[in-house]
């Protein structure tokens, strides 16, 4: 067998990949255990939140398919921070589990020139530090001059539920412990994190009526400018209940069956995904936890209680979900367990997600300490992206941090490496006010259309799109609210805190202004213009001082005035601009102006 | 950045009027150094002991004894730098450093650049960014109470102080980027901090500033004007000070035109003496020019001398000059009090007045004392803050970004676009510092609130 790209993991991150690869005209192979799992949500049935929302969104700009999955298959959709500004709104949503699997699954199936192939990798085959192939569990080899490792949790995974242990990277299925050897074999650094996930509970063993309800937006708006129609699927109602001190006192009295705090398991799991015992140790003075009791999807006889990740022994996670208001003789169908897990330290690859000591190896999700759908769908993108680059012969593909969360990511990533598994948040961008949602078009989409990932009547409508919010912000500026007198122009009173641009339209003769994709663009540019001006100025500034290029076989070791440390971690990251050492984790003022300085002289010299 | 495997010498005490000074070098030669331009006086050897001072003679380079004194070594990373020391405990004459030094650099040691010992330091994680500038100040500070000063900083008074800040902003930053990442955790909601918190902070920068403000003078010397009608003895005042002739001094009024400006200490503490046109009504456009220069000199410097002859006695240009540059006068002096009282009268009884003669020097001590009793007068006590350049800019920098912040909020924006402004101001904090704050940003919300599903 011989594939020009071979995908491990079929997953939200190798999905992404394998599609950009077959899209780009490359005979690609999709290797995974269990061809129904593909695009499976393992954790919790939703998609989307702050910073994560965006994400989607600008994966959907670049030509991605997460956006469309999650607008076909959403039963939920509701705008986070809803009453604060565009940058920090998020978009969410509940995702039918089943069908969001099967949508993906069947949109892969259309894709001519890929294939998915049934199987375990229990081995990377490579020569002269370059990738040759994959060796499948039952001896098959698989040549190809690029792997794209999505892996999820499966490497070296082990399951928890009190004391016993079980081998597999999620519930029912297989772990991959000899790839994860391989691996190792390579020289990639390998480091051990954990997650976890909450029991499912019977949806008619669940008495709704005694919780909170919590409805979704009445008009919600979708992750893709090119979903339509939307919503597609009818829209439920989510419920909330919460933990209670008899919850607590149950943990409290059967915390030393947990692997948790028993010390069965090392890794490092993700603070803001905690475990019920987590908070209940960590948190002592609250008494009680939300629960979200989210639907599974329209068909499904489960719910999925979110906030009470687990990995206590069964018995006690039936008291757990007893002490529950409105689960007090719930049964529970599937229990709770946490993963621990390998991941490559991502400081192995560089900003192409490639291994810097194995060329044509690229990684992309949980493998390489990232968390969350969201995250791992655009590291896949990414990395499937560069690679087919590479594979075409064309220079690697970059973003810069004030242009995507992506980019931003990516960065984090590569540069500071991971403690704990990453997620996206919106402060971790320098100018995140540039980044809101409503421009993610206007910032990524000539990429997509660049790589080809964007069809032509989608490439029409996201132009069409910018060409009117264009047009009615020029006549905002030039238009006064009134032609006589002194009178401010529309923009100037549009920008004003409580007016909308709904008030307005009237004084607009442009039609486009109904249309919510516009009207919430247009109103966002022009409240925001002060800012997005001012952050637009600061993030050249950054860029400028940031930008000075590294030249790639540039001796930091041989560098007088840098501490063995930094030198050596410089040696290994080996950025490519001073923006990025400077970002490195340990670096110094002093050492940055020796690296500066060191810089010009050789500029000087040359 | 100068390379850092060369071995350095140079003065580690401030240049000038001590009975000592302290010839100090740093990198690997140091010790082999040491062993040529010291020979110890007894059996034990200051390379052999480290940390133990030890008396012996210095020898210049043909092996001539120059100086008696004591000499130490310090083996890295136990010494200042972190690198070999070794320091020379020489008397405080030209002469004998120079040559010394002059030894120490035949023998293959390099000048030290100011400030490479602390840079070095730092380097070598021996000292913190903002301890090595006060150390720095404090090497280049020329008298003695501006060292006792320089010592607020190096205690720490400074680091606390930008220290509380940073944490305040920090925790100001960790409560509203948790509700806006956390919208749906009810514990992520908490207490809202109140948005008076930024203009609170903003307030303490500007007093900091203030504060620091007050403390310039101490750095930089004060600046004292002569100032005066023409003829009235401002420029043999001005010698007569400095002790030397510097200014031109002609029976003729309107002698001096141009600004001279003239570095002196005058107990212990650094003053810059400012002489001036005399100042009256002039058709000459040349003396004119002069005249609005030494008022504008007059009115730049932190104090006034005020001079009248007693000659001529205070006249109506006396009175007028008094009332256009009496806000910070320093004295009111009456000259030539070694001639007869002329025409004119007396001063109004409110102004406290001195009597001297450059020609006779009466009264100069007594002016000396009053002017170094009204220096240290312009002091703001312990609450001097004494911040370096880059120190202030920074403060500065972090008191725009809140008033941006404000801006923001009285906008109408959220926290989310204020935060824009409080990132910066933390930012130019943490530079102050020499530290980075975005991790412990997550460390602070992950600690302080039960955050996820
Ligand atoms: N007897 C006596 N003569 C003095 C004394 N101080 C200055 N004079 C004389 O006064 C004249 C003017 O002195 P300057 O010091 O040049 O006066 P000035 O105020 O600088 O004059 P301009 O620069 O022209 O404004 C000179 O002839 C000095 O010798 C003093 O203390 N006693
Ligand atoms: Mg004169």
């Amino acid at each position: 067998m011989r594939y020009d790209g071979v995908v491990v993991g079929g997953g939200h991150a190798g999905v992404e990949a394998a599609r950009v690869l077959a899209l780009r005209g490359l005979a690609t192979a999709l290797v995974t255990a269990n061809r129904r799992a593909i695009g499976r949500m393992s954790c919790n049935p939703s998609i989307g939140g702050v910073a994560k929302g965006h994400l989607v969104r600008e994966i959907d700009a670049l030509g991605g398919l997460m956006a469309k999955a999650a607008d076909a298959t959403g039963i939920q959709f509701r705008l986070l921070n809803a009453s604060k500004g565009p940058a920090v709104q998020g978009l969410r949503c509940q995702s039918d589990r089943e069908l969001y699997e099967k949508w993906v699954q069947a949109s892969l199936g259309a894709l001519a020139g890929l294939e998915i192939v049934e199987g375990e990798v229990a081995r990377l085959e490579v020569a002269a530090g370059r990738v040759a192939g994959v060796r499948l569990a039952g001896g098959a080899l698989i040549e190809t001059r690029a792997v794209i490792l999505a892996a999820g949790t499966f490497l070296g995974g082990v399951l928890y539920v009190g004391d016993e242990r079980t081998l597999g990277g999620r519930t029912g299925e297989f772990s991959a412990g000899a790839l994860s050897e391989s691996l190792k074999e390579l020289g990639l650094p390998l480091i051990r994190l954990k997650t976890g996930t909450p029991c499912r509970i019977e949806k008619d063993s669940v008495r709704f009526e005694t919780m909170e309800k919590q409805e979704g937006d009445s008009r919600p708006e979708p992750f893709s400018l090119q979903s339509n129609p939307f919503p597609v699927l009818p829209q439920v109602v989510c419920h909330l209940t919460r933990t209670t001190s008899k919850t607590a006192e149950i943990i409290r009295a059967n915390i030393h069956r947990s692997p948790l705090y028993g010390g069965a398991i090392t890794g490092v799991g993700p603070r803001y995904c905690p475990s019920i015992e987590d908070k209940v140790v960590k948190f002592p003075h609250h008494e009680t936890h939300q629960v979200f009791i989210e639907p599974e999807g329209l068909q499904s006889h489960l719910i999925y209680p979110n906030g009470i990740s687990t990995s206590l022994p069964f018995d006690v996670q039936d008291q757990i979900v007893h002490s529950i208001p409105g689960l007090e003789e719930a049964r529970i169908a599937q229990y709770g367990y946490a993963v621990e897990y390998d991941a490559v330290d991502p400081t192995a690859v560089d900003h192409s997600l490639e291994c810097r000591a194995v060329s044509g190896l690229y990684l992309a999700g949980q493998v390489l300490g990232t968390t969350g759908y969201e995250e791992a769908a655009g590291l896949g993108l990414y990395a499937g992206y560069n690679a087919s680059r590479a594979l075409r012969g064309e220079a690697p593909f970059r973003l810069e941090r004030d242009e995507a969360y992506l980019a931003v990511m990516v960065d984090d990533l590569v540069t500071r490496g991971v403690l704990e598994p990453y997620r996206l948040f919106t402060s971790r961008a320098e100018q995140r006010l540039l980044l809101d949602r409503h421009t993610a078009y206007k910032r990524l989409a000539r990429h997509g259309e660049q790589a080809g990932l964007l069809s032509s009547p989608e490439r029409e409508k996201i132009s069409s799109r910018e060409t009117s919010v264009i047009k009615i912000l020029a006549f905002l500026a030039s238009t006064k609210l009134r032609s006589t007198g002194e009178a401010p122009t529309l923009a100037a009173f549009l920008a004003r805190p409580n007016v909308t641009a709904r008030e307005i339209s009237e004084l607009v003769p442009f039609a486009e202004l109904n249309d919510p994709w516009v009207r919430l663009y247009v109103e966002s540019e022009v409240k925001g213009a002060g800012y997005k001006q001012r952050q637009k100025m600061e993030a050249e500034k950054l860029a400028a001082a940031g930008s000075v290029a590294i030249p790639r076989d540039f001796g930091f070791a041989s560098l007088p005035g840098l501490s063995r440390e930094i030198a050596s971690r410089l040696e290994q990251l080996r950025p490519e601009t001073i923006g990025q050492a400077e970002r490195i984790p340990g670096m110094t003022p002093a050492a940055l102006t020796v690296l500066r300085v060191a810089l010009a002289r050789k500029r000087g010299r040359s | 950045m100068p390379d850092t495997t060369a071995t350095i010498v140079a003065e580690a005490t401030p240049p000038g009027r001590g009975g000592l000074a302290v010839l100090r070098l740093s990198g690997e030669k140091s010790a082999e150094i040491l062993r040529r331009i010291f020979s110890p006086a007894g059996k034990a050897a200051p390379w052999d002991s480290p940390r133990h001072l030890t008396f012996g003679e210095f020898l210049d380079l043909d092996g001539a004894a120059v100086d008696r004194g004591l000499a130490v070594y310090f083996a890295a990373p136990a010494s200042f730098t972190g690198e070999d020391v070794a320091e020379c405990h020489l008397h405080c004459s030209p002469a004998v450093i120079h040559a010394v030094k002059q030894a120490c650099m035949a023998l293959g040691a390099r000048p030290a650049l100011p400030g490479e010992f602390s840079y070095r330091a730092v380097l070598n994680g021996r000292m913190g960014a903002l301890e090595a500038e006060a150390a720095n100040e404090m090497a280049s500070f020329e008298t003695a109470l501006q060292a006792k000063t320089a010592g607020i900083a190096v205690a720490g008074g400074l680091q606390a102080r930008l220290e509380a800040l940073r944490e305040r902003l920090l925790e100001l930053s960790a409560a509203w980027e948790a509700r806006i990442e956390f919208p749906e955790e009810s514990y992520a909601q908490g207490k809202m901090p109140a948005r008076e918190e930024v203009a609170a902070i903003a307030a303490e920068i500007r007093g900091m500033l203030a504060r620091s403000n007050s403390s310039r003078p101490l750095r930089r010397g004060w600046r004292i004007a002569i100032c005066g009608a023409p003829n009235v003895g401002k420029s043999s005042l001005f010698n007569a000070i400095l002790q030397r002739e510097r200014a031109l001094v002609t029976p003729h009024p309107g002698t001096t035109r141009d600004v001279l400006e003239e570095t002196v200490d005058i107990h212990g503490l650094p003053v810059i003496l400012l002489d001036t046109a005399g100042i009256r009504e002039s058709d000459d456009p040349v003396e004119r020019l002069g005249v609005e220069k030494g008022i504008e000199a007059a009115r730049g410097a932190d104090g006034v001398l005020l001079l009248y002859s007693k000659a001529s006695g205070w006249r109506a240009e006396e009175k007028d000059l008094a009332a256009v540059l009496g806000g910070n006068l320093v004295g009111l002096v009456e000259t030539k009090c070694d001639l007869a009282a002329g025409g004119g009268g007396l001063p109004p009884p409110g102004l406290e007045r001195l009597s001297v003669s450059s020609l006779t020097g009466e009264g100069l001590s007594a002016l000396m004392d009053r002017i170094a009793h009204w220096a240290l007068g312009t002091l703001p006590g312990e609450a001097a803050l004494l911040l370096n350049e880059r120190q202030r800019e920074a403060l500065q920098r972090a008191g725009e970004g809140l008033a941006e912040a404000e801006a923001y909020l009285a906008l109408g924006n959220t926290e989310e676009v204020a935060l824009a402004g409080i990132g910066k101001a933390s930012e130019a904090i943490d530079e102050a510092l020499g530290l980075k704050s975005r991790e412990e940003l997550y460390d602070l919300i992950f600690s302080r609130f039960c955050i996820g599903k």
